[in-house]
């Protein structure tokens, strides 16, 4: 089972629980998966598709080299197009729209996110 | 693969340089900021001695004559890719007939930007290094800059790491700077003692300006002019990418990656390994500034250097084993 796969499964078996931590703790590694209680945007709203982030990190609206930010609020956007970065230790991985849509909110600049944490919401052609 | 489209001069083919050959009166070469070369190099999972573009003047494009990955390390050029702006330092994807073009560089972001290829471009090694040797016209293409029409082919890729990825620009994560300037340590050398006090001084406290005569083979400082307590007269004697000469007229010159392995001028010091790529992306006519550094702390620069670009090869690991688990 890889790290992701994991969290995967122990989101599962916190949903619909009263359980707000699970700790996994091995020879090598530890594990918590804590449940978001104060997340910049709201989980998933009717009709809306959610990009979330695919692992733990800092996200950035912007290049560090850059001065401006990657999109605006209320951008379209067509699908592959970049909508932030998650910094992870020296890495900057790449937030990409999965499809056409336009952007309705944004998580906050340089806010810690967890995995599956809502980024960004789009409005995407189904939703009108 | 690609085919040099525009290029108005100088853009060179460079490794991490030539080793080994000083006593044949061969010069290192290879990169000027090795750093950006190598994290360009590391984010494709290419060989450490992969060789990648050096291009020190703008526009620069190439057009893609087949699908390759790559990356752009150095400064940010405010690069596009068929029409698209790409952001620096990351790996991008072409297809067959897109054009890269690599504008001016924005300002306080470097002045070369490195163009790595997938497996590294495949041209012969000489004397172990595919490093163009322009004064001895050997080395990376015909031993010349590129021109339009060049084709260059990439070896074969090993493997090939995520997309999608970038790395933090080293700047930003290992900055150094002295009263808001660029900084760059450096280690007094034999002929130090016989500047007078004042002019030592000077060197330190002073800010020095990258002048129009700077290349790849070395950089002609401006500032208060050095003195010496008494004429000094030498021997050629060897010399190595880093040394700061003082010739008779009192403004330095720091010896860079194209430098010839020997010259005659009295050494004030050297510029430490760990901060060659610094000094690499400074651009003509910037203002930088020295400090004074010791063997010990050179040694730890230089770790600090290896133990980031260690640090990006980990996590570039890691997210590829969790990137291709998810897929």
């Amino acid at each position: 089972m890889t790290p992701g796969q994991a969290i995967a499964e122990f989101e599962e078996l916190l949903e619909g629980t009263s359980i707000t931590a699970l700790i996994l703790t091995t020879p090598i590694e530890t594990i918590t998966v804590r449940r978001q209680s104060g997340s910049a945007l709201p989980v998933r709203p009717a009709g809306r598709f959610t990009v979330t982030a695919p692992c733990c990190g800092e996200f950035l609206h912007r290049h560090p080299l850059q001065p401006a930010p990657l999109v605006q609020i209320g951008q379209p956007v067509r699908a592959g197009a970049m909508l932030g970065l998650l910094r992870v230790g020296p890495l900057l991985l790449q937030v990409v729209a999965p499809r056409d849509g336009a952007i309705e909110a944004i998580a906050d600049d340089g806010g810690l996110v967890g995995y599956g944490t809502p980024l960004v919401h789009l409005v995407t052609k189904d939703d009108a | 693969m690609i085919e040099v489209t525009e290029t108005p001069g100088l853009a060179t083919l460079q490794d991490l340089g030539r080793h080994g050959s000083l006593r044949y009166g061969v010069g290192v070469a290879g990169a000027m900021d090795r750093v950006s070369l190598a994290a360009g190099n590391l984010l494709l999972g290419n060989e450490a001695g992969a060789a990648g573009i050096e291009v020190p003047i703008f526009p620069f494009a190439v057009r893609f004559t087949a699908a390759c990955r790559f990356a752009l390390t150095g400064a940010d050029c405010a690069a596009r890719l068929a029409g698209r702006d790409l952001l620096p330092w990351s790996v991008h994807a072409a297809n067959a007939g897109d054009e890269l073009v690599l504008g001016l560089p924005r300002a306080q972001s470097g002045c070369r930007a490195y163009l790595v290829l997938l497996g590294g471009v495949d041209v012969p090694a000489v004397l172990g290094s595919r490093s163009t040797q322009i004064r001895g016209a050997f080395g990376g293409l015909e031993g010349r800059p590129l021109r339009v029409g060049d084709r260059l082919g990439a070896a074969a890729p090993s493997q090939a790491g995520p997309l999608g990825i970038g790395v933090m620009p080293p700047a930003l994560t290992l900055p150094l700077a002295l009263d808001g300037l660029d900084a760059m340590r450096v280690l007094p050398s034999a002929e130090y003692e016989s500047l007078t006090a004042s002019s030592r001084d000077a060197f330190w406290a002073g800010t020095w300006k990258i002048t129009a005569q700077s290349d790849r083979y070395g950089y002609r400082l401006a500032g208060e002019t050095l003195a010496f307590e008494q004429p000094v007269e030498m021997l050629s004697h060897g010399i190595v990418p880093g040394v700061i000469q003082v010739p008779p007229s009192g403004q330095p010159i720091i010896q860079m990656s194209d430098a010839q392995p020997s010259g005659g001028y009295p050494k004030f010091g050297t510029v430490i390994e760990a901060d060659l790529w610094r000094l690499g992306q400074a651009p003509v006519g910037s203002r930088i500034r020295f400090i004074r550094t010791d063997w010990a702390e050179a040694l730890a620069a230089q770790d600090a250097v290896q133990a980031w670009l260690g640090d990006i090869q980990q996590m570039i690991g890691l997210w590829s084993d969790y990137a291709g688990a998810q897929r």
